[in-house]
């Protein structure tokens, strides 16, 4: 590889840290305490973080359920033909990802406060 | 040597066919990974299209790619058609610019295209279900886009290589 391929890549791993830092530091900042699922734009679920619960309900593409346990939530059991929201595993505050079902149209994320 | 106008859709039509059927392919293939990550192996057609054919000839497959793509899969106009055409035009976008002004190797190209393809896509998530929360992901998909980058390019070097240069028409 040339020394140009070798800047970009630099270059590239800069940017990505900036935005890790920058997405880090807002969450830190903003500490919150519920998560909303969202379908179609629409809230059908909030729920507490902190509190351990199981939600389901159905997305565009069949039924799916929303674990909390222990400040972390997941997505299981769902009926969907790539199960990526689930292959993204436990999520939690610190730790934030927005889970996203695309087929289901189904969003997992942080309520605003 | 000038190819004939045929010969010149043929070989459009071809690479299209490709590129349709390495996106299905690889749709099959990497269900597993997490996030939905994948190499962008279709992308290394549009790489070589731009450089045997040209910037409309890449236009042409690439949207080809996502139309026919989709509708081959049963996802045409819903979101999933949506966010692969705001991946591809955006990765169109960065090939036609890096061709047109910027003198870069193909791994670099390649990169870059890469990026474009999955920026693009997280633009159309968020403007979709409005959630700005996907930026989390933008990290990720930069840093997984330089292997991936990497790799499409160097497929793309050893295919150039193997094509007769007698096709190639500018």
């Amino acid at each position: 590889m040339s020394k140009k391929e070798i800047k970009l890549i630099v270059a590239i791993l800069f940017i990505a840290l900036g935005i890790y830092v920058g997405v880090q530091i807002y969450n830190r900042m903003n500490v919150k305490t519920y998560g909303i699922v969202t379908y179609k734009n629409q809230v059908i679920h909030t729920f507490n973080v902190n509190k351990d619960e199981d939600y389901y309900f159905d997305g565009s593409y069949g039924k799916m359920k929303l674990e909390v346990k222990d400040g972390k939530w997941r997505i299981t059991e769902e009926e969907c033909p790539n199960h990526i929201c689930s292959s993204i595993g436990w999520v939690s505050v610190k730790d934030y990802f927005p889970i996203v079902c695309i087929p289901n149209e189904v969003i997992v994320t942080l309520k605003d406060n | 040597m000038k190819i004939s106008k045929t010969k010149h859709f043929v070989y459009v039509t071809l690479l299209a066919a490709m590129a349709i059927a390495i996106n299905l392919l690889e749709t099959m293939l990497t269900v597993s990974l997490p996030f939905g990550m994948r190499l962008g192996l279709a992308n290394i057609i549009a790489l070589i299209t731009i450089e045997i054919l040209g910037i409309q000839e890449m236009i042409v497959v690439n949207t080809m790619r996502v139309v026919i793509g989709n509708l081959l899969r049963g996802t045409i106009f819903g979101s999933t058609f949506w966010i692969s055409a705001g991946g591809v035009i955006l990765s169109s976008i960065v090939l036609i610019i890096i061709k047109k002004g910027l003198k870069m190797s193909m791994i670099s190209t390649s990169m870059l295209c890469a990026i474009g393809h999955s920026v693009g896509q997280v633009v159309i998530v968020m403007v979709l279900y409005k959630t700005a929360a996907m930026m989390t992901i933008v990290p990720l998909l930069l840093v997984t886009s330089i292997p991936t980058g990497i790799f499409t390019g160097i497929v793309a070097t050893q295919a150039l290589k193997r094509i007769d240069k007698n096709l190639i028409v500018r």
